[in-house]
């Protein structure tokens, strides 16, 4: 059980208020885990504390076996875990194509002074790069606009080179911040076969996602928040028909 | 990051134009001029990295090249070193002082980071008056020249320049390949580049200890264009100037800090009678592009450079390629 993404007992508190309770969380390679809740209930939190950019009061993060409570946010991103934003985070002055190739830092072996006399290896690692990344913008469908600045994409643009840009990292696990905020319903379920393509692929997904329709036709298994702790945990059917969620959450 | 053949052939055109000016005019007071450019150039083009690309607003870099230009006059003149070894050490020195500098003030936020620089540059200016038996006070020191065939105006114009085009070389590497996304990432936002594993710290103070480097040898190249040196040629609103250089040639463009590089180079010395006014010329002009040009000129540029280009802004519909993109992910290594 050595290949697994894992949140275990996991609270953190901001000031007086608890976000997160006691949660625990475990993420597979190759499923995807989907984390639902009303506003407030933690869901980002739990994003923000798995991925590294807020650390945890009580409980362990393990990534693989290994703790990696304490690690920054880069090093995590370098073991593997990519994720994407609420609201998208681009570096807007720079094309849809470097945006993408900003994925592959984690593999950037050349060091400061290398890239200034443009020795071989930088040059490789850009052609590299530059071709993993332009074929992710083409599988998720942004290759007629590569050479755009990201500022004049549309917003469901926005949010697939976030996706685009975490595939290029290569992960092991890939962390989605409610990534169906603001699409059509076409473009939904354009997302939906992304995500089922990540899994198959053997990444695991965590989906944090407020359209709970979407939520239970692509997760596998699915865990249920409310004030920041657990109210249900299980596939998507148990959790789709748990009195609790359908009472604080579902409506009748 | 990837441009057509246009811009390779205008620079090109330019480094020839560079290279036989010499031969164009046969004013040497106008050679004088470009070889200020040249040295300004080798410190703004790394500046720009800093300030331009990585966004760390750096307003004291002339305590850096005051240290490049004593280092360079000291060991060259006082202690007889090869000119050429004395103008390397004194870019060594200025990359530690960078190093330790960078150290501590890298970590503050922007405006904070701004005040620590200017502060270098008081302290600086200030001890470059004081410590008498290092820099000889307000008399200052005379600058020795570099051996033959650098020993003559156009000589030693050539000699700058063909630093300033390696400098520029360097910057442009490390502009178009990673590194140069990381820096513009750290600089448009920190949460997306720590979530691509970009080491935010560490970028900013190797490219603060590069810049520090370069200003370092932009000193003593100033000093040798000078003939002399003293305290006042190092007052803190020439690093002031520097970082404005930035803004009216456009940040996170190579080559726009250039305008801005000879724009204070030019105007001292081409505004003649009106000398006094030179701070007053340089004042107007600032103003002029923040209120009218907020990019600079560099953006300018590149904004007419978009319109030439045919740009299609149509928005397209997301059609994935479901069989690419799963051909995509397994094909790690």
């Amino acid at each position: 059980m050595s290949d697994l993404l894992e949140a275990r007992a996991v609270t953190k508190r901001f000031g007086g208020l608890t976000a997160v309770d006691n949660v625990s969380l475990q993420l597979r390679p190759g499923e995807v885990h989907g984390l639902i809740g009303p506003n407030g209930s933690g869901k980002t939190t739990m994003l923000n504390l798995i991925s590294g950019y807020y650390r945890i009061d009580e409980g362990a993060i393990q990534l693989g076996g290994a703790d990696v409570t304490n690690q920054s946010v880069q090093d995590r991103a370098r073991s593997g875990v990519a994720r994407t934003f609420q609201t998208p985070k681009l570096v807007l002055s720079l094309s849809v194509l470097d945006n993408a190739m900003l994925g592959g830092w984690p593999e950037v072996r050349s060091g400061f002074l290398e890239t200034a006399f443009a020795a071989p290896r930088p040059r490789r690692e850009e052609a590299r790069i530059r071709d993993r990344a332009a074929t992710m913008l083409q599988g998720v469908g942004l290759g007629a606009v590569m050479e755009r600045r990201a500022d004049l994409l549309e917003h469901t643009a926005q949010r697939f080179l976030e996706i685009a840009r975490s595939l290029t990292m290569h992960p092991k696990f890939i962390l989605l911040d409610e990534p169906a905020g603001g699409l059509t319903g076409a473009e939904i379920d354009r997302l939906g076969a992304i995500i089922g393509v990540i899994r198959d692929s053997g990444i695991g997904v965590l989906l944090v996602e407020h359209h709970t329709d979407f939520v239970f036709r692509v997760c596998d298994r699915v865990t249920a928040l409310n004030l920041g702790g657990m109210i249900a945990h299980g596939s998507a059917t148990e959790v789709r028909n748990d009195p609790d969620v359908i009472r604080v959450y579902l409506g009748a | 990051m990837k441009h057509d053949h246009i811009r390779p052939l205008l620079v090109g055109l330019f480094v020839l134009f560079a290279a036989v000016l010499p031969f164009i005019t046969g004013n040497l007071y106008y050679l004088h001029v470009a070889t200020i450019i040249g040295v300004y150039w080798v410190l703004i083009a790394t500046l720009n990295l800093l300030v331009g690309f990585t966004g760390q607003l750096s307003v004291g870099h002339v305590g850096l090249l005051a240290i490049g230009a004593y280092a360079f006059c000291l060991l060259a003149g006082g202690q007889g070193w090869n000119p050429f070894l004395a103008l390397l050490t004194g870019g060594a020195i200025c990359a530690v002082i960078g190093l330790l500098l960078g150290l501590p003030s890298l970590r503050l936020p922007g405006f904070y980071f701004a005040m620590a620089t200017l502060a270098f540059g008081l302290i600086v200016s200030e001890l470059a008056l004081a410590e008498q038996w290092l820099t000889n006070g307000s008399v200052g020191m005379p600058a020795p020249s570099f051996p033959a065939p650098f020993d003559t105006p156009w000589g030693f114009y050539w000699l700058v320049l063909g630093i300033a085009i390696f400098v520029t070389w360097m910057t442009a590497n490390l502009a178009r390949f990673m590194w140069g996304r990381a820096m513009v990432a750290l600089r448009d936002s920190t949460v997306a580049a720590s979530s691509v594993a970009v080491p935010i710290y560490f970028t900013k103070l190797m490219v603060f200890v590069f810049s520090g480097f370069t200003a370092g040898i932009a000193g003593g190249l100033y000093a040798t264009s000078q003939t002399y040196i003293t305290p006042d040629a190092f007052i803190v609103n020439l690093g002031i100037y520097f970082f404005v250089a930035i803004i009216i040639g456009g940040r996170g463009v190579i080559i726009g800090p250039f305008i801005g590089a000879a724009v204070l180079a030019a105007i001292p010395e081409l505004v003649g009678p009106l000398a006094k006014y030179g701070t007053f010329f340089y004042g107007f002009i600032l103003l002029m592009v923040v209120l009218l040009l907020p990019g600079g000129f560099g953006e300018l540029i590149s904004n007419l450079a978009l319109k030439l280009r045919r740009q299609d802004q149509a928005s397209t519909s997301i059609e994935p390629d479901l069989g690419a993109l799963q051909a995509a992910i397994r094909g790690k290594r």
